[in-house]
């Protein structure tokens, strides 16, 4: 079966609107990403501040307690190193959560740096589909070729490092 | 008097809580945030033990280490990797540059004082 003429040009017009429009849409995702990211740390930074200063208010309270401690009965002295120990669980388990941030930020700019990639080969897809939309019928063999090379270098520089699935703490491992 | 801690990660809020959990275990800990950074200070003070991330701007954790165990003074020194990298290859990888220890995240703040004092007392 032989493409027609007008059938490549049509091809061509097709696959430099879809990519076109496809970039135009990455872009917007792009940016979604990078507010995202943003918003995170905003989030994050104002979280610590928090926990920093709960810790603190906490150790001043604990102060002032013990400082009351002489007259005070056994039960209450008991109430109170509860309460403390109780916090310092709570303050630990805090730690472990802050720490998330960390990991989904590197996650964000994985995802981000994918997205640049498709970007790159879709403005490739769409100066090619130019020239097929120009009757250069063998241009489609170029694009197949172009598409499969860009998608493999694109794998290859995009190692995931974060692959978390164990979420009270990571493995330990002493050489 | 305290052990010192050198700390190498990018991100601020994981190095607000390794700061956070070991001044609270007695530690004086020594900001660095990357690599190169991490190196530098290095250099200027000595310190009982590196922990550091592996993901990092300008030089990365296995670099750092590599660096760092050409250094005369810390040929001997405990290095601890704290990273998302979990993979087995990753690991030999930071055995094979000279890490003593390798810590996925997220870190569990009783684990970690557990390792620290292990390698440091």
């Amino acid at each position: 079966m032989t493409i027609q003429d007008t059938e490549v040009r049509e091809l061509g017009r097709l696959l430099t609107d879809v990519s076109a429009e496809g970039m135009s849409h990455l872009e917007e995702v792009q940016a979604d990403l990078a507010q995202t990211r943003l918003l995170l740390a905003e989030a994050i930074e104002r979280l610590s501040a928090g926990f920093n200063a709960l810790h603190s208010a906490v150790a001043a309270q604990s102060d002032a307690a013990l400082a009351l401690q002489p007259g005070a009965g056994a039960a209450d002295c008991a109430h109170l190193q509860a309460a403390g120990a109780d916090i310092e669980q709570q303050l630990r388990t805090m730690v472990t959560a802050l720490q998330f941030e960390d990991m989904t930020s590197q996650l964000i700019a994985h995802a981000a740096r994918r997205i640049s990639g498709l970007r790159s080969i879709l403005a490739d897809m769409v100066d090619g589909a130019r020239e097929l939309a120009a009757g250069d019928l063998a241009q489609m063999e170029r694009l197949r070729a172009t598409l499969a090379t860009q998608s493999r270098e694109l794998d290859g520089q995009l190692v995931r490092s974060v692959d978390q699935h164990r979420m009270e703490s990571g493995d330990i491992t002493l050489f | 008097m305290a052990k010192t801690i050198l700390a190498v990660d990018d991100s601020g809020s994981l190095r607000q809580m390794l700061v956070f959990t070991l001044k609270a275990a007695g530690y004086q800990v020594t900001e660095a945030v990357d690599g190169r950074d991490g190196l530098d200070k290095a250099k200027l003070k000595h310190f009982d033990l590196v922990l550091t991330d592996q993901n990092m701007p300008n030089m990365d954790g296995l670099t750092l280490i590599r660096s760092l165990r050409a250094l005369p003074g810390y040929t001997r020194v405990p290095i601890l990797m704290l990273t998302t990298e979990s993979s087995d290859e990753m690991k030999n990888k930071g055995r094979t540059a000279g890490a003593t220890g390798w810590l996925v995240k997220p870190f569990d703040p009783n684990r970690l004082t557990e390792v620290v004092r292990k390698v440091i007392g």
